[in-house]
């Protein structure tokens, strides 16, 4: 790799410059170890799991579920719920920070966009696996037939196809669009068949002034187009339950409670998949303390609005006086659905307080602890919502108690495998730290807002 | 880079390439019309022929509804006296014990191995040809005996022939439920020996003494429609005029005003004690002024003050029964039912004919000359004599006909052990069952859809029975086997012109019934009119009866049951579904849950909760019970309809044999009861023993299929607290004037102000309705078990219903409310309410803008629909549904062989992972348009009637057009009495449910 044979430097030095330093440690992370493989074939392994039980289920029908009248949604709805949410905060950090100008954000806005795309990719397998006819999916896509058929617009689950369908859209090629310069990074540090591939994926990137000011403004477009997402598409997915007449489902407060449940999900995701990320990759100086501090404040902020949503729930179901929706809130605060709902407390509104403390929102193990407890909380909270609330529905008769079967735990822990998959290939051949604006802000960035931290000067 | 040019050639050849590929046409089928069609089928019409249910003894006729040659569905003859156009629920399931799996594929001879072996009509014929000849040759008499079902007409004739032929008048109709008692009673009180005819529907004020008669007793269809025709005429001002007295809160007590659980054996001095306070108010009618005399003095020690400690009942309470009994005239009392029958059954059938005669019911709601069929049965008292003989040895031939009493004899009585000593025992029956198992040889009968017979419930009803389809396995009827064997017995046959029975009943109806009523016609004229009708029916006068002086007669010693002093009393009733246990192997009744407990798929034994924490028992905990004669293991339910120190089980499961839906459940009670005969009328005594509870230590799980607060014990608290709405509405008198006088009511016609988003459905031909009067609904069930049979449901098996995965598209769901009237009594108001909740087809439908993919919709004439082939499976209509009525696939429906012939071919079986619920037959509102429009006329009210309302006894459902105003349905949807379920979600339900009518005073209240 002599510097004769390209046009421009795109490879600096890593021993004199700063960015010849940058590009190598990230750069460095793609070297795939022992760990990296066994992680990877455990994957695979979950995966076909979750597989071979999904055949069991399309060859057996849904019989080999834990659902039944009157609970026809369970573990499924709220795994795919679950993982829609997810994505919104991978959105949030890459497109609505970027628009906030917050430079922190950069560190982590890469593995966040991956992570959404991931997410989006994972939930929009749930619409089908819980078909009852999941061969026949695609009559939910308004195509042109001869049958004259349209799809019913009028429902949430349309809704959600045309949302999900956009989001994952938009979120692939923002993903790939903030990818283009660093793919030409790739593609100068590679050789062979990989450069080939890295040739055609970087569209042919040179790096020269005009590219960088089309890219600036066609980045700054997208960002503008993604961020009503955040909003609009978790609104839409909420509104798979509060246009419906279930008690404890049809309430007004949906849409907002659950787009900041969903960020403050993924936020948790973020930290569940960075933090042993930065550390087995040795990105310790590119996503510092400070870093995961402000995900850890932004996760505070949007968890007290989310106990807020928990307290203006009972709220209503006691100034409504509908006995039926009282009913359900009251199972939850002290009845049958009492420990799950606790549980979710607790993960939810309880452990992120501890966030006040500004030492605990620079402890690592901490953070990782605090979001596994909120991912399984948040799971916790929609089942509850779900499952708890089908189950309590207006006449007393009908009431029946929903468990997941070993089916749906297996599906559960696929999909969990098969989001890891994708990130870990993710992880192992693309940069998971957006090189191109780790060296921006460098240059543009003050030393308390820099990637590097001061000492950090070759 | 590829050229424009090129690329569009590749598309072009590869495009529809790839689409022919998914195109290729699918497989075809060869479908060959009929070249020569047989007679009376014409693929895609049904064929209707009259015939009559022989499930029970009832004899209610029936319209057998038949495709293509086989039987789907069965339906009540409109015609018929008895049922009136209705089935009960084991009338509606008997197309299923038509086609049930375990039936015997053909004759069967026990080998020398005593194993089962299958064999040819020829064979099995000749061995009992040969057996039997040799006894008329030997000339011994008395050598033959034949136990079954009550038979009349033409096949009691021949039976009796054959017999008699054979040399021998054992002739034992048999059947599980006799009424010896009462017409023991009728005969020491009328000296008429035969059971009395009710009319209940002119009676005002009933009560009834442990009568079930919406269940089994008696005639359930035709006294349940009677008894609705009562209700319908009651005052508004004192709605309560039921009375039922028993130790259980059966289907029948839930159905009554007030129910007094009273002691096993006090019924006769309440009774008595009501006849005590007639005479003493003076309310005696002046027919029996010249018996007053000996009533006096016989009723004189039982006061309602010296009675009330044995029978539990206040004084005031007595008095104001006896008041309104004789006041709400013509009155009515039933006698004792099964459960009922001790000891002192027929001092209690006395009793209660006495009290029907001083107030004034003989000739009005309780008449004679009537003779009934049952009038015919053998008394238990005969059967043990049999027993006896036959463990003398001086049975040879032992025939049992539609009969099991292995299994629903007391098994102490030894029938079991006798039948060894018979050198042959022959069995006709069509299933497996536990007296089969002993069997030398079976001759599997046809089903009564699959032969010809008579059958007289009474007199003035003859009632045809015609083959509705050819028999679906190789079985032969009874008396085809009767005459063939004749026919190959040396001097037999010469006395059997006929050499088969189909020639005989033509014998017979010709020459003893068509000489009797139709002198007139000629057999050409009078034959299709018989099978048009159904048979012969005609008013019978009754006579009039004179009361005799009884009084040395009526015995009242105290009720004596074996068994330890601190036992429980059992109480052993008949299965409103299984009957006597007959119909334990059909699958709808297993899964159709029993009324009264919603339990399915299980027998149990009843313990009331008091009893239960005294004994530290929970539900489910399998418990030996013990008599003095045996024990049973059966799982504990607690129930709080019986009487403490009652325990009860119904008679029914704890089958054997190769059933598979009927066996290992449940346990059977005749091990407990004593083998003794009342010695008064010779009937069984059903309540002879008291027995004791021991834990084994093992659960069993009881399956619900409606959730019980026992289920949610927290979460139910919380709903009682904060749901002061009923799902299931009354109403009280006091109301009634409210509403009519205007007060804002919501119905389904205008009155309701729309608060809709969306303009309203339009229905420019029809807006299909129903209207469902709870006040009428006894919940029997009948209806669910026509809309499995109409619709194709499939059974799901235990497993699935404990899972929730009942596929029913019809409920009957059973609220309890709190009574209104708190009292110290011992009238207790049942406060049940049975609210059928099927599919309400709602305007403002919340299941409809949710399906994505468009399978749920509303029709222009206001049905919801839901297109199977359509459904993807989301399972969000069912989410949204407030009524919980819709139900899913959960897994691919089953139909074993052969009963995948009683598929209706007008409604699709659905596949796995589609949505089904009501669809207020579909199927036959189009058939119904089709009729009118083949007739080219315009549809008219009572064209078109859902499976479940033309089977309702108790005619509760109605249905109808609500676009037409000259409709029933529109008159009776604007009843003040009219709501919806759950008015407030404005979902505006096409289905009215008209509210309960229950009393609001304590019953002593003025």
């Amino acid at each position: 790799m002599s510097s004769t044979d390209r046009p421009h430097n795109l490879s600096p030095d890593p021993t004199t410059t700063r960015f010849g330093r940058v590009n190598r440690d990230i750069l460095g992370t793609l070297h795939p170890g022992r760990l990296y493989f066994a992680a990877l074939a455990l994957c695979l392994l979950g995966i076909g799991w979750g597989v071979w039980s999904w055949v069991q289920q399309v060859n057996n029908g849904l019989a080999v579920t834990g659902l039944h009248n009157p609970v026809m949604w369970g573990a499924y709805i709220t795994t795919f719920v679950f993982w829609v949410g997810i994505a919104h905060s991978g959105t949030l950090i890459s497109a609505v920070l970027f628009l906030f100008r917050a430079r922190w954000r950069t560190a982590i806005s890469r593995a966040a966009e991956a992570m959404t795309v991931f997410a989006v990719m994972t939930a929009g397998l749930f619409p089908i696996i819980h078909l009852g006819r999941p061969w026949l999916f695609y009559w939910l896509l308004p195509y042109p037939n001869q049958r004259g058929l349209w799809v019913n617009f009028r429902s949430p689950l349309l809704w959600d196809v045309f949302a999900i369908g956009t989001y994952f859209t938009v979120s692939v090629l923002f993903f790939y669009l903030g990818l283009v310069p660093d793919l030409a990074i790739l593609r100068d540090n590679s050789t062979g068949w990989k450069r080939r591939i890295f040739s055609i994926a970087s569209l042919g990137w040179s790096g020269s002034t005009r590219e960088w000011k089309h890219f600036n403004s066609s980045y700054l477009l997208m960002a503008a187009l993604a961020t009503p997402l955040v909003i609009s598409v978790h609104s839409v997915v909420s509104w798979d339950f509060a246009v419906a007449i279930v008690p404890g489902w049809h309430s007004t407060l949906f849409a907002p409670y659950f787009v900041a449940g969903a960020i403050f999900s993924g936020l948790a995701m973020v930290l569940t998949l960075i933090i042993p990320a930065r550390k087995i990759l040795h990105l310790e100086e590119y996503v510092t303390p400070s870093h995961l501090e402000n995900v850890a404040k932004l996760i505070l902020f949007t968890s007290l609005i989310v106990s807020y949503s928990y307290v203006i729930e009972f709220f209503f179901a006691w100034y409504s006086q509908n006995p039926f929706e009282q009913t359900v809130f009251m199972s939850r605060l002290v009845g049958d659905y009492a420990p799950l709902f606790w549980l979710m407390v607790v993960c939810n509104c309880l452990t992120p307080m501890l966030f006040f403390i500004p030492s605990a929102r620079r402890n690592t193990a901490l953070l990782f602890v605090v979001s596994l407890l909120i991912n399984v909380g948040m799971w916790t909270e929609r089942f509850v919502i779900i499952a708890g609330s089908l189950a309590r529905q207006y006449n007393t008769t009908t009431w029946g108690d929903y468990g997941p079967s070993w089916v749906e735990w297996s599906i559960l822990l696929g999909s969990l495998c098969w989001f890891l998959f994708w990130f870990l290939l993710f992880i192992r051949h693309l940069p998971g730290l957006p090189i191109a604006e780790v060296k921006e802000a460098m240059i543009h960035g003050s030393p308390a807002r820099n990637s590097l931290s001061a000492e950090g000067q070759p | 880079m590829i050229k424009r040019r090129d690329f569009l050639k590749v598309m072009g050849v590869s495009g529809p390439a790839a689409l022919l590929e998914a195109c290729a046409p699918p497989q075809t089928e060869q479908l060959i019309p009929y070249l020569v069609s047989p007679d009376n089928i014409v693929p895609g019409v049904p064929a209707y022929y009259t015939t009559q249910c022989r499930e029970c003894p009832a004899g209610c006729g029936m319209l057998a509804k038949t495709r293509e040659g086989r039987v789907i569905k069965a339906e009540g003859n409109p015609n018929h006296p008895v049922g009136q156009g209705h089935l009960c629920i084991r009338g509606q399931a008997s197309v299923q014990s038509l086609y049930n799996p375990d039936r015997f594929r053909g004759p069967l001879l026990r080998d020398e191995g005593g194993q089962l072996r299958t064999t040819d009509w020829e064979q099995a014929e000749e061995l009992l040809t040969s057996r039997l000849g040799q006894i008329k040759a030997s000339g011994s008499e008395q050598r033959v005996a034949w136990m079954g079902r009550l038979l009349t007409g033409s096949m009691e004739q021949l039976t009796r022939q054959w017999l008699q032929s054979l040399g021998s008048e054992r002739l034992l109709f048999y059947e599980t439920f006799d009424y010896e008692p009462l017409r023991r009673a009728t005969q020491i009180a009328f000296d008429r020996s035969e059971l009395p005819s009710y009319h209940l529907q002119d009676a005002r004020f009933l009560i009834s003494f442990g009568a079930d008669f919406l269940e089994t007793w008696r005639s359930n269809v035709e006294l349940m429609g009677d008894f609705q025709r009562m209700r319908k005429a009651r005052s508004t001002e004192r709605p309560d005029n039921f009375v039922h007295i028993s130790q259980r809160l059966s289907l029948t007590a839930s159905n009554a005003d007030w129910w007094i659980p009273i002691t096993p054996g006090a019924e006769v001095q309440l009774a008595l004690a009501i006849i005590h306070s007639i005479l003493e108010q003076g309310l005696a009618v002046p027919e029996v002024d010249s018996d007053r005399g000996w009533i006096e003095s016989l009723v004189e020690p039982y006061s309602p003050e010296a009675t009330q400690n044995a029978t539990g009942v206040e004084v005031s309470s007595v008095q104001e029964l006896a008041r309104r009994f004789s006041q709400d005239s013509p009155s009515l009392a039933l006698g004792g039912g099964v459960s009922s029958t001790g000891e002192q059954a027929v001092s209690l059938e006395l009793a209660v004919l006495l009290l029907n005669a001083v107030a004034g019911n003989l000739g009005k709601t309780l008449t004679f000359g009537i003779p009934s069929a049952l009038d015919q049965l053998a008394t238990y008292q005969e059967v043990l004599d049999l027993i006896q003989d036959m463990n003398q040895e001086k049975i040879e031939v032992l025939f049992l006909h539609e009969a099991n009493p292995v299994f629903t004899l007391p098994q102490s009585c030894g029938f079991a052990e006798a039948l060894e000593k018979v050198p042959l025992v022959v069995s006709f029956s069509r299933l497996p069952d536990e007296t089969t198992a002993r069997a030398d040889l079976i001759l599997p009968d046809h089903h009564f859809l699959e032969s010809w017979g008579d059958f007289s419930p009474r007199a003035g009803v003859v009632s045809i029975q015609q083959p509705a389809m050819q028999p679906v396995f190789d079985s032969k009827a009874t008396g085809d086997v009767l005459l063939s064997t004749a026919q190959n017995i040396d001097g037999m046959a010469s006395e059997f012109e006929h050499s088969n029975y189909f020639d005989w009943l033509h014998a017979y109806w010709d020459s003893e019934i068509r000489t009797q009523v139709a002198a007139e016609q000629s057999w050409e004229e009078f034959w299709p009119d018989i099978l048009r009708q159904g048979g012969h029916f005609q008013e019978v006068e009754p006579v009039t009866v004179a009361l005799r002086n009884f009084s040395t007669q009526i015995r009242l010693q105290p009720e004596g049951l074996e068994g330890p002093e601190d036992g429980h009393a059992l109480l052993v009733y008949p299965s409103a579904a299984f009957f006597d246990g007959r119909n334990a192997n059909n699958s709808w009744l297993q899964e159709i849950p029993d009324p009264v407990t919603q339990l399915v798929w299980d027998g149990w034994v009843e313990v009331h909760p008091e009893s239960g924490r005294e004994m530290g028992l929970q539900e489910g905990d399998v418990v030996t019970v013990t008599s003095p004669y045996g024990s049973v293991t059966l799982p504990v339910h607690l129930f709080a309809g019986l009487k403490v120190g009652v325990v009860a089980m119904s008679l029914g499961q704890g089958r054997s044999g190769e059933l598979r839906y009927a066996s290992g459940r449940g346990d059977n009670p005749m091990r407990l009861l004593s083998p003794q005969a009342e010695p008064e009328s010779g009937s069984l005594l059903w309540r002879s023993v008291r027995v004791t509870l021991a834990k084994t230590g093992e659960r069993h799980q009881l399956v619900s299929l409606q959730a019980r607060p026992q289920d949610h014990p927290r979460d139910t608290l919380i709903a009682r607290e904060v749901q002061d709405t009923p799902f299931a509405e009354q109403i009280f008198p006091s109301q009634l004037s409210d509403s009519a006088s205007g007060e804002e009511h919501d119905t389904a016609s205008s009155h309701h102000e729309p608060i809709d988003f969306y303009p309203p459905h339009e229905h420019p031909d029809h807006q299909w309705g129903m209207a469902i009067d709870l006040d009428s609904c006894t919940g029997c069930n009948a209806c669910v078990a026509a809309c499995y049979a109409e619709n194709n449901v499939p059974i799901v098996g235990k497993e699935k219903c404990a899972q929730g995965r009942e596929m029913s598209w019809l409920r009957i769901e059973r609220h309890l409310h709190d009574p209104p009237v708190t009292q110290e009594s011992a009238l207790v108001q049942p406060q049940v309410t049975s609210v059928p909740a099927l599919c309400q087809h709602c305007h403002n439908a919340p299941c409809e803008p949710v399906c994505p993919v468009f399978a749920t919709y509303h029709n222009p004439e206001g049905l919801n629909a839901q297109v199977y082939a359509r459904c993807v499976g989301t399972r969000y209509c069912s989410n949204n549904c407030p009524y919980k009525v819709r139900r899913f696939n959960w897994s691919a429906s089953e139909f074993p062989e052969p009963l995948e012939l009683q598929l209706n071919p007008d409604v699709t079986v659905r596949t796995s992972g589609v949505m089904e619920k009501c669809t207020f037959c579909v199927q036959r509102i189009q058939a119904g348009k089709n009729r009118a429009g083949r007739e080219e006329r315009q549809l008219v009210d009572g064209d078109i009637t859902p499976a479940c309302a033309q089977t309702c006894p108790a005619e509760a459902i109605l249905f109808g057009d609500l676009a037409d105003p000259d409709s029933r349905l529109s008159q009776r949807v604007a009843d003040p009495r009219g709501y919806h379920l759950l008015e407030g979600l404005n979902t505006r339900p096409a289905i009215t449910y008209l509210k309960k009518l229950v009393p609001e005073k304590p019953f002593d209240e003025e």
